[in-house]
């Protein structure tokens, strides 16, 4: 029982205002979402349970399939992209001889200081077809300017775009973090054994950087699966079209527009699902991986 | 601390925290029951003794946001007991139905342009009827836009602006340099196009990127196809979006943005409409499709009416419809649980009356309403507006009367359409399909 040693006194005064803001801001809504799930809400009127009805619905709704394909589509392309410029940001930018690295570093981290909607309004001044910079440019080399943003064919590419410099600021954190963090001796013994900077990278440095891989697989996932705000703002706000809707704006739309608040806590509690199995899975990746470090 | 107490004390926070979560929930299922208001609408709020303030929320700002503000402090001077809160909602209606949904809005009146909603949210019992204030003014108000807002014999609102959408705004200089004239009918609109185009004018600007722009140009079609009546039953789904009168204005439309009336289609669904207001006024666009408001930004450019720029109805398209003017507004509502429901009143009987709106018609860009304001009060380019709605008549806005989840998808397919021009009869097909299950719920 020597185990249990921390449960003293303190620790349940220092632990429940952290626990019981928990309870009225994550579990309560949370369990109250995974409720109305259940049943037809309009948000006015008595809330009536209807079973799994809405999740019966939802398999046969097209917006729905629409917002699953296009939230798979960002994820599979966002997910290795954000992972690779973070990493070749971090080596270029853990290396003395970068010229101001201290000032890339802090242009790197820009986008993800910035609020989403601040982002959303940047990229819509770049690519805007006749004031924009991006399309001013892209005419020196003969290329027409076009609404880049609006264009349904290029659409989802401008916000995987647009999340990718929101976000590479926090990936390029970790894995510095990762590589700061290396052990020195490590790498000079593989370069004692003859190992050029190609060798090195892939057989040392990567998989000592796992565990930050892990990080920022897990938590760009999570980001990406809940995208929402850039697409809203760089739809003009009120009327995303329906080739860019996703499932956290599809819950959005369900509520304010059609007061379908049973319908969008169905949705709501797939997405939320999604993202905890997902999660859950990297983490115990995780700890399996600390396990056979530490074992 | 022995494990039992602290197991006890854990179960209380838990209590605790479920409880307070609770409050949340009750205040939410009170929403349900709508007739289970008026706690607040009796509070002492009276207008002679307490002090009151009253939240208007609202999404006029800049100028508009402006003028408002000033109008209202006529208003406080007058009522020296209550203060006005004018608070901008750039999201208004989810502030709006979250607050709702809570069962304790936080505003007292709320200024909204859907009258579709303001029917479903008054007939799901959550706003307060105002027909005292309807009554009281004794037909001074404007029928069609009070008519829009009635469920029943119940007006669920006022109309404290009126807005049109008159026609196409042009720039005088860039049609006298290529000595053009304003188009009266369809082909001369085309020829003008063109000369424009080979000029390196853009001969019309869309709005697109913004969307709603899009169907009030569609709708401007629709009319000057088959007349108010065309454009009604179409509204009403009455008729289908695949009616072979509804394909003509989507085949004209098509050629008009094919044509490069619209200028280059790849960059035209990028064009803002607020964006298109400067370009109108440098004479970069010669011709632009917006309501009645884009007067006062035109000015604020150094435009000058009958000088810089001018306004035609959208050009004959058959001869034998009857022209009309879309036009909409903006109305107040009060929540059945409205904080100070009294002061609220009392305030949307000011708002919807003729003193508050002349201060409003006299800063320009605003129609009144209220048919006690004087046409002398009026902008000559705004009084000219309110003269075309007398003469032709007015359609409500198809969009905005439009079941509330429809809405979106009338902007993002006409916005699919003008990105793939051809593609029309498909998304006619579509806009039906969606139709069909919106107006049968």
């Amino acid at each position: 029982m020597g185990g249990r040693r921390w449960l003293t006194k303190d620790f349940f005064i220092l632990m429940t205002p952290a626990f019981v803001l928990l309870l009225i801001f994550i579990i309560y809504p949370l369990l109250n979402t995974f409720y109305l799930s259940f049943t037809h809400w309009d948000g006015m009127t008595q809330p009536k349970f209807v079973g799994i009805s809405n999740y019966r619905e939802m398999f046969h709704d097209p917006l729905f399939w629409t917002s699953v394909k296009n939230n798979l589509f960002i994820f599979i392309v966002f997910l290795p992209l954000v992972t690779l410029v973070g990493l070749g940001f971090a080596v270029l930018l853990h290396n003395k001889a970068v010229f101001g690295r201290n000032v890339l570093r802090g242009l790197v981290m820009l986008g993800m200081v910035m609020p989403m909607t601040v982002v959303g309004i940047v990229w819509m001044l770049l690519l805007d077809p006749h004031a924009g910079i991006v399309n001013r440019i892209l005419e020196i080399f003969g290329v027409a300017p076009r609404a880049w943003i609006q264009d349904p064919s290029t659409a989802i590419y401008f916000v995987i775009l647009g999340s990718l410099w929101a976000w590479q600021g926090f990936t390029t954190t970790v894995f510095l973090a990762g590589l700061e963090g290396l052990d020195v001796e490590v790498l000079e013994a593989a370069w004692i054994d003859g190992a050029n900077a190609w060798q090195r990278f892939r057989y040392v440095i990567l998989p000592l950087l796992k565990p930050a891989l892990i990080v920022v697989v897990t938590m760009s996932a999570i980001y990406i699966l809940k995208v929402f705000d850039l697409i809203y703002v760089l739809s003009g706000g009120e009327s995303v079209p329906m080739y860019l809707f996703v499932l956290a704006y599809m819950v959005y739309y369900e509520i304010f527009y059609n007061f379908r608040w049973g319908y969008a806590a169905a949705i709501a509690t797939l997405l939320t699902v999604s993202v905890f199995v997902f999660s859950l899975g990297m983490l115990k990746r995780m700890i399996s991986e600390r396990g056979v470090e530490s074992g | 601390m022995g494990r039992k107490t602290l197991s006890i004390a854990m179960a209380l926070v838990v209590v605790l925290a479920v409880v307070a979560a609770g409050c949340i929930t009750g205040s939410t299922t009170s929403t349900s029951s709508p007739s289970a208001t008026s706690t607040a609408s009796t509070a002492p709020t009276s207008s002679t003794q307490k002090q009151v303030t009253v939240v208007i929320y609202g999404q006029w700002g800049g100028v508009e946001g402006q003028n408002f503000e000033s109008a209202l402090k006529v208003y406080e001077e007058e009522h020296p007991n209550v203060k006005i809160k004018y608070v901008i909602q750039s999201k208004l209606r989810d502030a709006v139905l979250t607050e709702l949904a809570t069962g304790s809005p936080n505003f007292d009146i709320a200024i909204l342009p859907w009258p579709a909603l303001i029917k479903e949210l008054g007939e799901k019992g959550q706003l307060e009827p105002l027909n005292s204030i309807v009554n009281y003014y004794n037909g001074e108000i404007q029928k069609d836009l009070l008519n829009m807002v009635k469920v029943g014999d119940t007006y669920y609102a006022v109309p404290i602006k009126a807005w049109a959408k008159p026609g196409i705004w042009y720039n005088i200089p860039d049609f006298k340099k290529y000595n053009l004239t304003p188009p009266k009918t369809l082909d001369q609109l085309e020829q003008d196009c063109k000369v424009f185009e080979e000029h390196g004018i853009q001969p019309m600007a869309s709005g697109a990127a913004d969307k709603w722009p899009l169907t009030d140009i569609f709708e401007a079609v629709l009319i000057r196809i088959g007349g108010p009546q065309l454009h009604n039953d179409l509204m009403l789904h009455k008729i289908k979006w695949t009616d072979p009168r509804v394909l003509e204005a989507f085949k004209i439309l098509r050629d008009l943005i094919k044509e490069g009336c619209y200028g280059n289609p790849q960059t035209a669904i990028g064009e803002k409409w607020e964006a298109q207001v400067p370009r109108l006024a440098k004479g970069q666009v010669a011709m632009y499709f917006m309501g009645n408001w884009i007067v006062l930004m035109l000015e604020k450019e150094g435009a000058q009416p009958g000088k810089d720029f001018g306004l035609i109805p959208f050009p004959v398209i058959n001869q034998s419809a009857k022209f009309a003017i879309v036009a909409g507004g903006d109305w107040v509502v009060i929540p059945k649980n409205a904080p100070h429901k009294e002061a609220a009143m009392e305030l949307a009987k000011w708002l919807a009356g003729p003193q508050y709106q002349e201060i409003m018609v006299k800063k320009k860009g605003y129609l009144a309403p209220n048919l006690k304001v004087p046409l002398s009060a009026y902008d000559p380019m705004d009084a000219k507006v309110v003269e075309w709605m007398k003469e032709y008549g007015v359609v409500p806005d198809l969009d905005d009367n439009a079941p509330p989840g429809f809405q979106p998808i009338i902007w993002n397919k006409l916005f699919e359409f003008w990105a793939n021009p051809d593609d029309y009869k498909q998304i006619a097909e579509q806009l039906e399909q969606y139709a069909e299950q919106y107006y049968k719920s």
